[in-house]
This record gives C-alpha cells, structure tokens and sequence, in this order.
C-alpha cells in the first residue's frame, strides 16, 4: 500500500508529471474525504498528482467511525506526502501535553514543599493538588487547544512549505489545487498566491 | 435643449442572454434614438457568468454607444463564499477557522445591521429573492443623480424588486416612474389566475401601481387582468409588444418545388414547450413528406447550464429526420430561418403566454404552426395572421397542421410572402417601442 508515499523533505526527488494536481488534504477526516475523492478524479482522468496528507485516523477523536483507507486508489502516479506525525508532535500541538506532565510532576512538588514547611492535613494537600490540576486542565482546553485549533492551519503550512518551493522550482504549475478542510485552506491561501492563474477548489470536477 | 435623461432600471441586461434582455435593449435602442440620455443600472457580469451561468457577449456589441451602463453587484451566496480566495486578506486566509467562529458569532448581530440596511430579503415584506439588490441600487441612483439628474426612471421587471426600487428613488428624487412587466406578477401566466403571493406582496404591487406614472405589459390578456384587479387605475395600463428584431429576418428565399421541407423551432428550449407532442407528430408526418424533409430545433437548452442535460435527453435521433443545432447566437438568427419553409412555434399555458418568437416568426412570411393550448396568447395573436395554423398540444391535430402548412409552404408566391411581411412590419421591435417611449414622455408633458 501506499508505495508512492513520500514523507516530508523527500519530494525534492520527485518531478510529477505533466499535467499534474496539487491536492492539500488537511487534518480532519472530511478533508481527507474530499482529498480522496480529488486524487481518484484526477488519476481517473489521467492526471499525476501530489498529495498532502496531513490526516492520520490514530489521532482522530472518534475512532469508531473509521473510514476505510484501504487501497481503492491507484498509487501509480501518486505521490502522498505525509506531515501527520511531524503535525501532531508541533509544539503547539504537544504544548498540552506538556503542561499536564509538567503540572502534574508540579504539583507533586508544591505538595512535598507544602507539607514540609506548614502543618496541614494530608486531605488539604490532596485538594490543593487537584486544584492545581483542574486549573492546568481548564487552561489547557481554553487557551490551549483553541490556539492549537486557530494555527493549525498555519502550523501545516510551516511544514510543507518547502517541499512547495521545491515544486514551484523544479516543476510546471499544477492544473488544479484542491483542498480538503478549514485547516488546508491556509495552505490553499498560500499556494494560491504562488501559481496566481491556477484555479484553487474544494472539489476537482467543478474546476 | 437638454436631452432628457432616463434611468433604466435592468437587472437582466447583456451579457445576459435570458429570455427578457432583448426587450431591454430595445427599450435602450429606442430611448436613445428618441434623443433621451440613458442610464442602465443592471447587475454585475459575474453574476450572468458565475451564479445564472447563461451569458451572451455578442449582445454587448448592440447597445448604443451613449448609453451608460451601471453595474450593481448581487449575489445568491453569502459575501464571504464570493470572494476569490486570492482576495482575502491575511488573517482570513492564514487563520480560516478564527475567521469561522467570528461570523458565527456576530451573525445575529450582522442579520440585524443587514435587515436596518436594506440588504437583506427582510427587509421588505414582498415576495421576491432579489430584494437585497434594491437599496444598492437606490443608493447608486442617488450617486448618479448628483452629477445628471434624471428626468424619468423606468423599472424592467423580473425581477420585481426592481420596481420597488424604482418607486424609492422617485420618492426621493421627485421623479415619475413607470413599471415594464415582462411577466405579471400578481398573475400566474399558465393559469391566469392569481398567483400565489403573500399578502404583503399584493399590497406592495398596489402600492407600486398607485405611485406609478404608467404601467407597461406585453399583450392585451395581460393589461386586462391588470385593468380588471387595479380597477382604479386602469387608465394606467398599456401594452408594448415585444416585438421582433429587423436583423433576425431573413431575405425571401424562393422555394424550389420537390425540395424537402424544413420545419424550423428556435428559441430557449424548456420542458414547458409541448416538445413530445410535436416530436410524435413529426414521427406521424415524416414518411408523407419529400426525401430531406428535416425537423430542425435550434436554442439554447433551458434558462440555465445545468437544465441541458435532461432536455437533450428526449430528443429524436437524427436518423429519425431531426437536427438540433445548438444555440444560435443573435447574429446567426436570420441565417437559421433562411432556410426555414415551416416554422413552428411551440408555447406553453394560456392568454397571457406570448413569447419575442411569436412576432418575429410573424414577420417571416411563411407558414405558421402554433401549437398551444386555444386561448393561448399566442394562438390569439396569429388569429389575423394569413398563414398561421394554431393547434393545441395533441400530436395528430399538429400532424395534420404540418401537412397543411407544407402544402401552403408549396403554393406560397415569393409576392404573397413579401405581402405578408410588410403586414407585419409593424411589430418590428424599435417600431413598436416607440409607443413605450411615448409612455414616457407623455409624463414630461404632464411636468411642463
């Protein structure tokens, strides 16, 4: 499966051939949905195509509703560019996890300190540590992940974006840029301004 | 002295190509050889090309050179799906998702300046889905006014909400206005009943002919309805005929006898022409007619790009005699009908249906076949027409009268045709449109 699956930074050894589509899958399922769908309109028409898959269902919050990424789709003149795992370990995206590592061995600490130099009842401690975790809890997920969530689009496009300037030096514009989600619109945006005269779609049949 | 200047509110007007735009330009051509200044205020082209889909620049190429053309822009889609994505700014293409969540947010609050502004469907209690492009336009045509002053607004519709704008700007400026129905609104054309509009609509139309200089239809039916509902004001009713374009006629072409006929339709094809029934009737009629004889459809296929597809569908093939030629640009009209021995003219509903191809096919001096219910608009009007045979949509009555229009066809004499059409030259489109400029002008006689 996926033969032709290149991870980033790789790119550079490959030209695609003309013409060719320039599909940004994103990071949620529904762009990977329509990414899918674009790249088996695009080899179905004969069209090479370079896909940035930002997408892995590991990461995905609702692991029961997996879809089948199975190998419908003909890899031959395919190349995916995976950027999940360099996506997922960003430290805007990890910073979560590392405030509640950190707070957690925190509060630990607070509680050996606290209960070195004051009198208090091991139960006051206990509530003064998971104080200390609900606070780190809340500010994770409103401060945090909302951030997370606004610049993840900026975040992939720091990823790829070499590899972009790799194709907009070595190859010919594509015929189309699809994108999949919210998140690879920034992408999309961005690319949009590269290749001006390329139309730009969430779906390639309309183009 | 100084030319009049009249502001011609046109929402469909080229590049457009639906079936309306031709009678506003004639309106344009005739204001200015009249001597009047005119102004069209019409909507964006990227709205014909990208959200009707039906666009003919071939048209632009006949409007008048002193005319000024206004482009108002409006949209069906929200303001932000409009935008190309290369035309955002910064934040909206590097942060997509923040940009989401602030118009979710302030939605009800930008409903509300919307609604205030006059650029929202609420903001007017009438029925109609363009009534956001009113106080854009009313908002032009104060901008307009500052610089040349009008002396007369005169308001196309469909779109109605047209009107309604028409009437605002003559409030505010002290102007006339008069309204053009193409189409009736208070009326459904295929019943000629009443149409099913909310209250509100039936009182804002009431209002509009009140504050009316004149109001314009385009055949008798449908000024009777209107002189009939709006009692008190049917002295305001009159009728302009669409008319046909002098360029859309051929020169006479002798018929060579023995030669196959060619039964010739054109128009905008939709599934309301009575297609099946004449498609069945050709099949009837074809093997009594000489070799080569061809039914020959020509017209764009539906009002907008995606009807195509099922139209086509339930056309006859071409070994069955038939041909459809595609669309016809303006300035190819007059060669498709050269060759045309037998038009057919295919309407649908009742009095009030007329359509711009009955009297251009009129003024062919051929034979004539109607096919449309009996008291069609249409048929009504060929009634004084020396070669047209109206039948209604039954496939053996239609045989019968292709057979007898064939016939006809035959024993015509290049004279008698050319008898025929100067008859008709009357309904020639600028001939005609003369009695709406009169219209119009009878209201600087009244200010004088």
């Amino acid at each position: 499966m996926r033969e032709s699956q290149a991870t980033l930074r790789e790119i550079e050894a490959y030209l695609p051939a003309e013409p060719w589509v320039l599909v940004l899958g994103g990071v949620t399922r529904e762009g990977n949905r329509r990414a899918r769908r674009a790249v088996r309109e695009a080899t179905s028409g004969g069209l090479s195509t370079v896909w940035f898959d930002g997408f892995d269902e590991r990461h995905e919050d609702a692991p029961e509703m997996r879809v089948d990424l199975g190998d419908d789709l003909d890899y031959s003149n395919v190349v995916v560019v995976c950027y999940a795992d360099e996506e997922r370990a960003h430290w805007l995206n990890s910073a979560g996890d590392a405030l509640t590592q950190r707070v957690e061995k925190g509060s630990r600490s607070i509680e050996e300190k606290v209960s070195r130099r004051f009198d208090v009842t091991a139960k006051a401690l206990r509530r003064l540590r998971m104080w200390v975790e609900k606070l780190a809890r809340r500010f994770r997920k409103l401060v945090l992940r909302r951030l997370s969530h606004i610049f993840r689009g900026l975040v992939g496009w720091s990823l790829i974006e070499s590899d972009i300037e790799t194709l907009e030096r070595t190859a010919a514009p594509p015929v189309a840029i699809v994108y999949g989600d919210d998140h690879a619109f920034t992408q999309a945006w961005r690319v949009a301004k590269i290749w001006m005269h390329v139309p730009v779609s969430t779906e390639l049949r309309h183009q | 002295m100084a030319r009049p200047h009249l502001l011609y509110l046109a929402f469909f007007f080229p590049p457009s190509r639906s079936s309306g735009v031709y009678r506003a330009l004639a309106t344009v051509k005739a204001f200015d050889r009249a001597g009047w200044d005119v102004t069209v205020v019409t909507t964006s082209s990227r709205f014909f090309e990208e959200e009707i889909g039906s666009v003919d620049d071939s048209l632009l190429e006949e409007l008048p050179a002193n005319v000024r053309i206004e482009r108002v822009d409006f949209s069906f889609r929200p303001p932000e799906l409009n935008k190309q994505i290369r035309e955002l700014g910064w934040v909206a293409g590097n942060l997509p998702v923040l940009m989401r969540g602030l118009r979710s947010r302030t939605k009800r609050a930008r409903d509300f300046v919307d609604v205030m502004r006059g650029r929202s469907g609420d903001s007017y209690e009438m029925d109609d889905r363009y009534l956001a492009w009113i106080e854009p336009v009313v908002a032009r045509a104060r901008s307009l006014a500052q610089s040349n002053p009008f002396d007369h607004v005169l308001a196309t519709g469909n779109p109605y909400s047209s009107f309604e704008a028409a009437r605002i700007i003559s409030a505010v400026h002290d102007v006339p206005y008069t309204i053009d129905y193409r189409d009736p609104w208070a009326f459904d054309m295929r019943t000629g009943g009443l149409a099913r509009l909310s209250p509100q609509t039936f009182s804002a139309e009431r209002r509009i002919i009140e504050e009316a200089h004149a109001c314009v239809h385009v055949n008798e039916a449908i000024k009777e309805a209107y002189s009939s509902r709006y009692s008190e004001f049917a002295e305001k009713q009159h009728v302009v005929v669409n008319g046909f374009d002098s360029g859309s006629i051929p020169s006479v072409r002798e018929r060579q006898p023995g030669d196959g006929f060619i039964f010739g339709m054109l128009g905008t094809v939709t599934d309301l022409w009575p297609l099946a029934e004449i498609f069945e009737a050709w099949g009837i009629v074809r093997s009594s007619l000489p070799r080569g004889s061809r039914l020959r459809l020509g017209g764009h296929l539906g009002y907008f790009a995606w009807s195509a597809d099922a139209l086509q569908s339930t056309f006859p093939g071409r070994d069955e005699g038939f041909e459809y030629v595609g669309a016809v640009p303006k300035t190819e009209v007059a060669s498709f009908y050269s060759e045309v021995d037998v038009a057919l003219v295919p309407l649908f509903g009742g009095p009030m249906v007329t359509a711009g191809k009955v009297l251009e096919v009129a003024a062919l001096g051929v034979p004539i076949v109607c096919v449309q219910r009996e008291d069609g608009g249409g048929r009504r009007f060929y009634r004084s027409h020396p070669l047209a045979l109206g039948v209604g949509p039954d496939p053996d009555s239609i045989a019968t009268a292709m057979t007898d229009a064939a016939k006809l066809a035959d024993e015509l004499d290049i004279d008698r045709r050319k008898e025929v059409r100067e008859q008709m030259g009357r309904w020639e489109r600028l001939t005609a449109m003369r009695e709406m400029v009169s219209i119009v002008e009878s209201s600087l006689d009244h200010r004088t």
